[in-house]
């Protein structure tokens, strides 16, 4: 997951909300954005 | 010879003769020597009774001869027999008679000897050859004598119960003959050292049987100084059900210590799939351009692959004692034990160095060492705490220390630290640095142990660097 750019994270980050994948996988991946503190960029979906 | 006779008085030679001399007609002691009265305890006035000083069970034995030497006029071969004291008590001697003639008529003279101290030794010397062969042919240690240049001059008979090589074939070969090739530097290192420190030591290697087969031996080697001469004593014991133990031992212990590793792992193991199923359903949705996360699914399993691979390397049972890089296996444990060290919120501060640190040894048992150190390491650390792992080459050693900024071991517990069953942890089965500290001696090395309370402990571990 480290070598994935920080545009790509953050995609798969709402196309796996999008996709209402495992609640793991999703936490693993904000864990990543919060490392490199990218969640200022992160646009919170209504839901 | 015979002009000088005259002038001798050959009475005065048999009077102070330390053998004891009789003369005899037929059982009637005409003359006894001065030596047979002290030989007896009668003082030179008493009147001495031939059959009165014969012990009754050889009366018949000593009459037999008196005939024989008067009838036949012939000298009798020395027989044993004994005497009667003054005071009751028993003589051992040794007779032997011959015909004294003197105007045609047949005396006797029997020359008596005390044998009575060569029989008490020749007890003593049964006993102890009885004692000696019960020892020798009811152990199964092997014995043997060495000169220092590890000739051998004794080895006892149990050797070829041992063996199967007759003691006799051995003595006068070099013991290093028996040594098993891999093992001879080592013990002719050791039998060096004892000559310049006379420091007794314990050594295992193996020796080569009859079928060119060999078997562990457990030695233990000392100098000996007899007659201003040193000489070698080892005293070797098979120790291959020893070893086995020891085996099992090791692998109990290991299999112990893998179960509580296996949380730690199985989360390291779960992430990388968890993230690995996460992306391949995003390809499968055709959401995300697949090429982008080839090289992320590359990372994750490569990163499992590599756990599983440390895993295994610690825990399959090796026995193969052979070049080993330091620094290769404890990269591979420092990265098994991270998973630990993140199970405690611990860091493991490690930079593989590039240098080589080359050390003789088995590669399971030596990693077992270090999973056992930086696990204690790390359950000694606080939250947040750190554990330092540092390599260093000093001379022809290795030097491994494993630092931790925990709670330390008050020093009345350094002592026992190794000893079976001792443990200040909880959950501890006091079975780790014991275990730590046998696979090091085996690897002919040293552990220290330098703790302050409430500061930390480093545990140093020193082997010897392998050419």
């Amino acid at each position: 997951m480290e070598h994935l750019s920080d545009d790509l994270l953050l995609e798969s980050y709402y196309k796996a909300n999008e996709l209402k994948l495992s609640p793991e996988f999703i936490r693993l991946i904000e864990r990543e954005i919060q490392r490199r503190s990218l969640a200022h960029e992160l646009i919170y979906l209504a839901n | 010879m015979s002009i000088t006779t005259n002038k001798i008085d050959f009475s005065q030679l048999v009077e102070n003769s330390l053998t004891g001399i009789v003369i005899l007609d037929g059982r009637e002691l005409l003359y006894a020597n001065q030596q047979v009265y002290n030989m007896l305890g009668y003082s030179p006035e008493d009147v001495l009774i031939w059959d009165q000083i014969i012990h009754p069970n050889y009366r018949k034995l000593v009459d037999d001869r008196i005939r024989y030497v008067k009838s036949e006029q012939r000298t009798t071969d020395p027989i044993e027999h004994k005497l009667i004291k003054n005071d009751g008590s028993i003589v051992h001697v040794e007779t032997f008679s011959l015909p004294y003639i003197k105007d045609d008529h047949v005396y006797v003279q029997a020359h008596i000897h005390d044998i009575t101290k060569r029989k008490v030794f020749e007890k003593e010397y049964e006993l102890r050859k009885q004692q000696y062969q019960l020892i020798s042919q009811n152990t199964s240690d092997i014995i043997a004598e060495l000169n220092q240049d590890g000739e051998i001059i004794y080895v006892s008979p149990s050797v070829e119960e041992v063996l199967g090589i007759k003691p006799s074939f051995l003595v006068g070969m070099s013991c290093y003959d028996c040594v098993h090739p891999e093992d001879l530097s080592l013990v002719k290192q050791n039998g060096k050292n004892l000559i310049k420190t006379k420091q007794p030591y314990i050594i295992r290697y193996r020796l080569r049987g009859n079928n060119n087969n060999y078997i562990w031996v457990e030695a233990k080697v000392k100098l000996i100084e007899s007659n201003g001469i040193s000489k070698v004593v080892v005293d070797a014991r098979d120790c291959t059900e020893q070893i086995e133990a020891e085996k099992l031992l090791r692998q109990s212990e290991k299999l112990a210590v893998l179960g509580e590793l296996s949380a730690g792992v199985v989360h390291e193991i779960k992430n990388p799939l968890t993230s690995i199923k996460g992306f391949l359903q995003l390809m499968q949705a055709g959401t995300i351009e697949t090429k982008d996360y080839i090289s992320i699914l590359n990372t994750e399993i490569e990163h499992i692959e590599q756990i599983a691979s440390d895993l295994l390397g610690f825990a399959k049972p090796s026995d193969e004692m052979k070049k080993q890089d330091l620094s290769v296996l404890l990269d591979s444990v420092v990265f098994l034990m991270n998973a630990q060290s993140k199970k405690h919120n611990v860091e493991l501060n490690w930079a593989a160095p590039q240098d080589e640190y080359p050390v003789l040894g088995d590669e399971s048992q030596i990693k077992q060492v270090f999973v056992n150190l930086i696990k204690n390491a790390i359950e000694a650390s606080e939250e947040h705490g750190t554990v330092e792992i540092h390599l260093s080459n000093r001379d022809d050693q290795v030097v491994i220390q494993v630092q931790d900024y925990g709670c330390g071991i008050p020093e009345e517990m350094l002592n026992h630290i190794g000893d079976s069953f001792f443990t200040t942890k909880e959950k501890g089965t006091g079975l780790g640095l014991m275990i730590t500290q046998k696979i090091i001696h085996n690897h002919h090395g040293k552990i220290n142990i330098h703790s302050i309370v409430n500061e930390g402990t480093t545990f140093s571990v020193i082997l010897p660097k392998y050419y």
